[in-house]
C-alpha cells in the first residue's frame, strides 16, 4: 500500500512532526513502514510542456512511424517520431516532451536522430523517465490550461516535498488500506484529533426507480444506490487529482474512475459503477449459478464458478465480487454519458473468495478487498457524486437504501485477570481506559472483576478481549514492559532420538573431509529419471519455475549439481554429503507419499594431490567405501553384520555398486556413476556416490561388552592362495575366520594378476592372526591349523595354496 | 717374551687412532681373538715356572682387561659420532606444510551449527525437540491455526500445493496442533526444519529454514515471552544488540509481534515474530484454556545467521561453494 505523505498530513494538525516520526510511529503501531519515497525534483530545463499541433505516419523497414508535430511557444515547433501508436495522443493535447541537451533517467542525453527521411528532435516523456514518484510508463498529460512551452521543472517544484510512504498492512486492518485510516491511527498515538468531516447532502433531481433484489442479508448490508444522468465523461482528470492519485501509485484510468479510487482512497470505501443503460431497472447482488458465462473488458469470456458472489441485471453479470471486476458493456468508457453508483458492506468471506480466484482480471481499482466503514457510507456516495456533478455535471437521482440495519454495538467483556494472564503483571485499569479511548472505543460497565467496551464500527477484527488487548498494547508502549523470567518447573527437556542421529553422523562424516550440503528440496524434469526409476517423484502443483518442478526423490541430483558448480570454480578435491527429506510415490497413482530421511555423499576429482610428499591419485570406489565403513564402524559400533552385495542399481555403473544390508535389512546404495551420465555432465573423473535409509539403519544398544582378558601375545601368518576370478574375497575372510576359534583376525594385503597366475585365477594374500584368549599359542598348534585349513579349502572350494 | 712399555702403547695407541668399527673389530680379534695375541701369551704360561706363572699371569690379565676396556670405550666414542652423522644427514625442513589446500578439512553448514547453537540454548531451559514433516495437511498448516478457507495468506502466491489437500508446509507452527493433540501440559517445545514459501529476492528463498518453539503452561505471560527472547538473541549474537519489540499480526497470535534488530547500516530488521497463543489454538486441541496459556515464536535461521556474519544474500546459503562452507 502506497499512501501520499502530503494527503495523509491535510488530515490532522501536527505541524511540528517530521516524516520520519511519522514513519516510526506507524512501524510502532503496527502499520510496517517498509521504506519512505522522497521526489527527486531535479528536473531538467529541456523538458518542456508541448502542444500536439499535426500527426501523420510513414512507412520505415515495413514499420508505421508517426510523426508528431508539437508547438513549444514561442513560434517553435519540434518533431518527434515515435514507433508506438499512443492512441491517446490527440491533437490539442498538451504532453511533456524531452527536446535536444535534455537529460533524463540513469544520465541518458536526448540527441537528433534521423529516421527515414525525417529528424526526430526529442521524445515524449513519462513518470519514469524524470524520476517521478508513481513508476508509470504513460506519458505525462497536462490540463489544456498550462502553457506551451513551460519548463516541466516548475510544474512538478512546488515549496513541499512530496513523499510516500510505502506500507505493508496486515490483513485484519483492513480499515488502513486509506488515508483516514492511517491518519486516524496516527491521531490516536499523539493524543489529537482528526480533521472534522463537514457532512452535506446534494439535492437530488430526479427519483430512483430501479428494482433491487439481495438474495441474503447475508451477502450484503446497507446497501446505498444513486444514479447521475447526463454525465460528461470525455473531459480530462483534473491536475491535482491526478498527482495526488500518482503519489499513491494509482494510474489514471478515466474522469469517473479516478474520482471513485480518489474517494475510495480517501475514506476507506469500495464503490462499484456501472453505465446505466446495462442495468436495465435491476439490480440484483446474488450467487452464481452452475456454467454462468461472464465478459470481461478484453473480449473474453469466462466461466465462473458456482456460488460465487456477482452482481447481475436480470440476464446478465455486471461484475464479480462487490464491483472491481466489471464486464465489458457496465464499464464506463467516454460514450457513456449515465452513470450508476453502488456501495454496500458485502460479506468478507465471499469477497476474499471472489480475490482469491479472479483477481488477475482487475484492472481498474486500486485495493478492494476494503471494508467499508458503515458511518462514513452515505457521506462517501454523497462526497463522490458531489466532485461528478462539480467536474462533469450531470443530474443526480435519489439514494436508495436497501437492506438497512440498525446501528447494533458488538459488546466484549475484559476480565482484570485475562491482563494478568497475558501480560504478567497488574496495570491500571485508568491507564488502559483512557487508551482505549483514544482508540475511539466506548466503554461500559466498569467493576471490580471486569468491564464491558465496544469497539469502534471501522473495526470488524476485534471480537474477544485479548483482541482488545493487543489493541492496547498497540499504543502502550511494549518496550517499556519489564522482563520477567521463566518460571522452570524442572522438566527435562526429551532429547529427540532421531535429530540426535542426524547430528552424531553430520559431525563424523565432516570429520572425515566432507562438507554438508544443504539443497533445494526441489529437482527439474531433465534430471528426475536418472536415478530411481520406482521412487516416482511428487509434482509441484505452482512451482517457482522449471527447475522447482518436481520434489525430489534422490538427494544424488542435487549433489551432482553441487559437483558441478565446485568443478567450474576450480574446486580439485569435492567431498560433499547432505541429510534431508525426499519425497516419492510408489506408483504414479496412489494418493500416498512417502516422505523419508536419507543420508547421502558424493565425492569428486583428486584423492591426493602431487605434492613434494605424495603422488597425485583419483578417488576410487574404495576411497569412499573407506569413510563409509569408518562411519558406520564409529555409527553402529559393530558391522560384522554389514553384507556389501554387487547389484545393478540404475544410474551407477553396473560394475562398481553395490547394496548395503544390514541383518537382512537394506540400507542403502553406493557405486560410481555411470559413463553416459558422466559424460552427459560434461564430468572428466568419475564420480562416486552413496545413500543411507536413516530410517532403517537402527543403533544395536544390547551389544554385550566382554570382560576384560588377560593378555596373551598374536601370531602372525602370511598365506598366498590362487582363487577363481569371480571369487568373492571377503567371503575367503569370512570362511577363514569361522574356521577356528584361535583365529582372531584375518585381512588381506595383496590381490595379483598377471605373469605366472593362470589366467581365470587370481592369486590373494592373506594375513592370518592367531590369538587365544586363555593361553600362548605354540607353534606346532598353528600349523595344524593351517593345514587342516589348507585341505578344508582344497577340498570344498577348490582353492589351492600358491606355490612360487 | 715381555712387551715394553713401548709396545704398550703402540697397542692403545692404534686402538685410540682407529675410527672406523670395522677396523676396530679387527683390532679386536688380534689381540683378543681366539688366536690372537692374548691367547698366545696365554698358553706360554703352561711352560713357565710357578713364580713366573704369577708375574706374567697378573700383566697379562691387566693387559688384556685393560684393551677390553680401551676398544669398549673407542667404540663408545664410534658409536656417539655415528649417531651424530646420523643426526645431521637427517635433517628436515620443518618449514615445510602438508596441506596444500584448504580441501583438506570437511565442514558442518553453518545452518545446521546455528540450530544446534539455538537447540543448546533451549534445552538448557527445559525445551523439548520434535521434528516434523514437510508435506503437510492442509488442516495443520492453516486451519488448525485458525487461518480459514478464504483467508488472504492462503493465495496460492505464498504456498507450494502438492494437490487440493496437502502442501509444502509454510511454517513450522504446522507441529503446534499435532503436538498440543498429542501431549498435555505443561508442553514446552522447539521444533527446526525446513519450510517453502512462493518467493524469491536476495532477501527471500523458497526454501528457509525455522525454528519454532512454543509453551503451553501455567501463568505464562508475555513478559517471560520477552524475557526469553532478550536472552536467545544475547546468546545467539554473543555481543550488545539493540532490539526492538513492533506490534504486527499472525492469526495464530494474539497479541502478536515482530522483533527487529538493528544492523550495522542501522536499519531494523526483522528477524522473528512471536505472540501469545491465540485462545482459538488451544481450543482446537482441547486445552481449557481458563487455566493454561502459552506463547510461540518463530525464529528465521537465514536471517539470523545473515546478521551475524553481515551476509547480504540468502541464496549463499544454497548455492553451496565449497569457500564459503569451509569459512564458518
Amino acid at each position: 500500500m502506497k499512501v501520499s505523505m502530503l494527503w495523509l498530513k491535510s488530515w490532522f494538525c501536527l505541524k511540528t512532526i517530521k516524516n520520519d516520526q511519522i514513519c516510526n510511529q506507524l512501524t510502532k503501531i503496527g502499520l510496517e513502514v517498509e521504506s519512505l519515497l522522497v521526489e527527486d525534483k531535479k528536473i531538467c530545463d529541456y523538458i518542456l510542456v508541448g502542444k500536439i499541433v499535426s500527426i501523420s505516419s510513414f512507412l520505415f523497414n515495413d514499420n508505421v512511424m508517426n510523426i508528431f508535430k508539437i508547438f513549444l511557444g514561442h513560434n517553435k515547433i519540434v518533431t518527434i517520431i515515435d514507433k508506438n501508436k499512443n492512441n491517446f495522443l490527440n491533437l490539442g493535447l498538451k504532453v511533456a516532451v524531452a527536446i535536444e541537451k535534455a537529460l533524463i533517467k540513469n544520465n541518458i542525453k536526448i540527441k537528433k536522430k534521423k529516421i527515414g527521411n525525417f529528424f526526430s528532435e526529442g521524445i515524449f516523456c513519462s513518470y519514469i523517465h524524470l524520476n517521478l514518484l508513481g513508476n508509470f510508463k504513460k506519458i505525462i498529460i497536462f490540463p489544456k490550461y498550462f502553457k506551451s512551452g513551460l519548463k516541466v521543472t516548475k510544474i512538478f517544484n512546488s515549496s513541499k516535498k512530496n513523499c510516500t510512504i510505502v506500507l505493508n498492512i496486515t490483513h485484519n486492518r483492513n480499515d488502513c488500506l486509506s488515508i483516514i485510516g492511517i491518519a486516524r491511527e496516527i491521531c490516536s498515538f499523539n493524543n489529537i484529533f482528526l480533521k472534522k468531516i463537514n457532512f452535506f447532502s446534494i439535492i437530488p433531481k430526479i427519483k430512483n426507480n430501479l428494482n433491487y433484489f439481495i438474495e441474503s442479508s447475508k451477502l450484503c448490508k446497507n446497501y446505498l444506490g444513486r444514479f447521475i444522468k447526463n454525465v460528461n465523461t470525455s473531459i480530462n482528470t483534473p491536475f491535482w487529482m491526478l498527482e495526488k492519485l500518482r503519489l499513491c501509485n494509482i494510474q489514471s484510468i478515466n474522469i469517473i474512475y479516478d474520482i471513485i479510487n480518489y474517494v475510495s482512497i480517501e475514506l476507506n470505501q469500495s464503490f462499484h459503477i456501472f453505465s446505466l443503460n446495462e442495468i436495465k431497472k435491476n439490480i440484483l447482488i446474488r450467487f452464481s449459478k452452475i456454467n454462468e458465462k461472464f465478459c470481461l473488458n478484453d473480449k473474453k469470456d469466462i466461466l465462473i464458478k458456482k456460488k460465487i458472489l456477482v452482481i447481475s441485471n436480470k440476464k446478465k453479470i455486471l461484475s464479480l465480487g462487490n464491483g472491481f471486476i466489471t464486464s465489458k458493456k457496465s464499464s464506463i468508457n467516454k460514450f457513456i454519458n449515465s452513470i450508476y453508483i453502488g456501495i454496500g458492506e458485502f460479506n468478507k468471506k465471499e469477497i476474499d473468495k471472489v480475490n482469491l480466484k479472479y483477481y488477475k482480471y482487475n484492472k481498474g481499482f486500486d485495493n478492494n478487498s476494503r471494508f467499508i466503514d458503515k458511518n462514513l457510507q452515505n457521506y462517501s456516495l454523497e462526497y463522490a457524486s458531489k466532485l461528478i456533478l462539480d467536474l462533469c455535471g450531470g443530474i443526480p437521482s435519489t439514494i436508495k437504501y436497501v437492506n438497512k440495519e440498525k446501528n447494533i454495538f458488538k459488546k466484549i467483556t475484559v476480565f482484570h485477570k485475562c491482563f494478568y494472564k497475558i501480560l504478567g503483571f497488574n496495570l491500571k485499569i485508568s491507564i488502559f481506559l483512557t487508551i482505549l479511548k483514544k482508540l475511539s472505543y466506548k466503554i461500559f460497565c466498569i467493576n471490580k472483576k471486569f468491564f464491558k467496551v465496544s469497539p469502534p464500527t471501522f473495526r470488524y477484527d476485534i471480537s474477544l478481549q485479548e483482541d482488545v488487548i493487543s489493541d492496547f498494547l498497540r499504543i502502550y508502549d511494549i518496550n517499556t514492559i519489564k522482563l520477567i523470567p521463566l518460571k522452570n518447573k524442572l522438566i527435562i527437556s526429551k532429547k529427540n532420538k532421531k535429530f540426535n542421529n542426524l547430528n552424531k553422523l553430520k559431525y563424523i562424516f565432516s570429520n572425515l573431509g566432507y562438507s554438508e550440503v544443504i539443497n533445494y528440496s526441489f529437482i527439474n524434469n531433465k534430471w528426475k529419471n536418472f536415478f530411481f526409476p520406482n521412487r516416482k517423484p511428487i509434482r509441484v502443483i505452482n512451482p517457482i519455475s522449471k527447475d522447482f518442478l518436481f520434489m525430489r526423490n534422490s538427494l544424488w541430483n542435487n549433489l551432482l549439481k553441487n559437483i558441478i558448480y565446485n568443478k567450474n570454480r576450480q574446486e580439485k578435491t569435492i567431498k560433499i554429503f547432505e541429510i534431508g527429506d525426499c519425497f516419492f510415490k510408489k506408483n504414479c497413482f496412489s494418493p500416498n507419499f512417502h516422505q523419508k530421511t536419507f543420508f547421502s555423499g558424493a565425492i569428486f576429482g583428486l584423492l591426493k594431490q602431487k605434492t613434494f610428499f605424495s603422488k597425485k591419485k583419483i578417488f576410487n570406489f574404495y576411497s569412499l567405501k573407506k569413510d563409509l565403513e569408518k562411519l558406520l564402524k564409529i555409527f553402529l559400533e559393530d558391522i560384522t553384520c554389514l553384507i556389501w552385495k554387487n547389484s545393478v542399481i540404475q544410474g551407477l555403473c553396473c560394475s562398481n555398486s553395490a547394496k548395503i544390508y544390514l541383518n537382512k535389512t537394506k540400507i542403502g546404495h553406493l557405486g560410481m556413476l555411470d559413463f553416459k551420465i558422466q559424460n552427459f555432465l560434461n564430468l572428466k573423473f568419475p564420480v562416486f556416490l552413496f545413500e543411507l535409509f536413516l530410517d532403517n539403519l537402527v543403533v544395536n544398544k544390547n551389544k554385550l561388552y566382554r570382560s576384560h582378558s588377560p593378555f596373551f601375545p598374536t601370531i602372525e601368518r602370511d598365506i598366498s592362495l590362487l582363487v577363481s576370478k569371480n571369487f568373492l574375497v571377503n567371503k575367503l575372510c569370512i570362511i577363514c575366520k569361522n574356521f577356528s576359534k584361535k583365529i582372531y583376525n584375518v585381512y588381506i594385503f595383496d590381490i595379483y594378476q598377471g605373469k605366472k597366475i593362470p589366467k581365470n585365477k587370481k592369486s590373494v594374500s592373506i594375513k592370518i592372526i592367531f590369538k587365544s584368549f586363555k593361553k600362548t599359542l605354540k607353534d606346532l598348534e598353528i600349523d595344524l591349523i593351517i593345514k587342516n585349513f589348507l585341505k578344508f579349502l582344497n577340498k570344498d572350494y577348490a582353492i589351492k595354496l600358491r606355490k612360487q | 717374551m715381555i712387551l715394553t712399555l713401548n709396545d704398550k702403547k703402540k697397542i692403545f695407541n692404534r686402538i685410540k687412532n682407529c675410527w672406523d668399527i670395522n677396523d676396530l673389530d679387527l683390532i679386536r680379534l688380534k689381540y683378543l681373538g681366539k688366536n690372537g695375541y692374548i691367547v698366545k701369551e696365554i698358553k706360554k704360561l703352561k711352560k713357565m715356572s710357578l713364580k713366573e706363572k704369577k708375574n706374567f699371569g697378573s700383566f697379562i690379565n691387566d693387559l688384556k682387561k685393560k684393551i677390553i676396556f680401551c676398544i669398549k670405550k673407542q667404540k663408545q666414542a664410534l658409536n656417539i659420532l655415528k649417531l651424530k652423522k646420523k643426526i645431521h644427514t637427517n635433517y628436515v625442513d620443518v618449514s615445510l606444510s602438508t596441506i596444500y589446500h584448504h580441501n583438506d578439512k570437511g565442514s558442518i553448514h553453518i545452518i545446521t551449527k546455528s540450530i544446534n547453537k539455538m537447540k543448546s540454548f533451549f534445552y538448557r531451559l527445559g525445551f523439548s525437540l520434535f521434528i516434523g514433516p514437510e508435506i503437510e495437511d492442509q488442516y495443520y498448516n492453516f486451519e488448525s491455526l485458525n487461518i480459514p478457507f478464504n483467508h488472504p495468506s492462503r493465495n496460492k502466491n505464498d504456498t507450494f500445493w502438492i494437490n487440493s489437500s496437502k502442501l509444502l508446509r509454510t511454517q513450522t507452527s504446522s507441529m503446534q496442533v499435532r503436538i498440543m493433540e498429542k501431549y498435555s501440559p505443561p508442553i514446552k517445545v522447539i521444533i527446526p526444519g525446513k519450510v517453502y514459501r512462493k518467493d524469491s529476492s536476495s532477501r527471500h528463498s523458497p526454501m528457509f529454514h525455522q525454528l519454532e518453539g512454543f509453551i503451553v503452561d501455567k501463568n505464562v505471560s508475555f513478559s517471560n515471552l520477552k524475557w526469553i527472547i532478550y536472552e536467545f538473541l544475547k546468546d545467539f549474537f554473543k555481543k550488545k544488540i539493540s532490539i526492538r519489540f513492533r506490534n504486527s499480526y499472525f492469526p495464530f497470535t494474539v497479541p502478536s509481534f515482530e522483533i527487529d534488530i538493528l544492523d550495522k547500516n542501522l536499519k531494523w530488521l526483522e528477524i522473528l515474530g512471536c505472540g501469545m497463543i491465540h485462545p482459538k489454538i488451544l481450543k482446537n486441541a482441547k486445552i481449557d484454556t481458563e487455566i493454561y496459556s502459552g506463547f510461540a515464536f518463530g525464529i528465521g535461521v537465514e536471517r539470523m545467521i545473515m546478521l551475524k556474519y553481515n551476509l547480504t544474500n540468502i541464496k549463499f546459503f544454497f548455492k553451496n561453494h565449497l569457500s564459503f562452507l569451509k569459512q564458518f
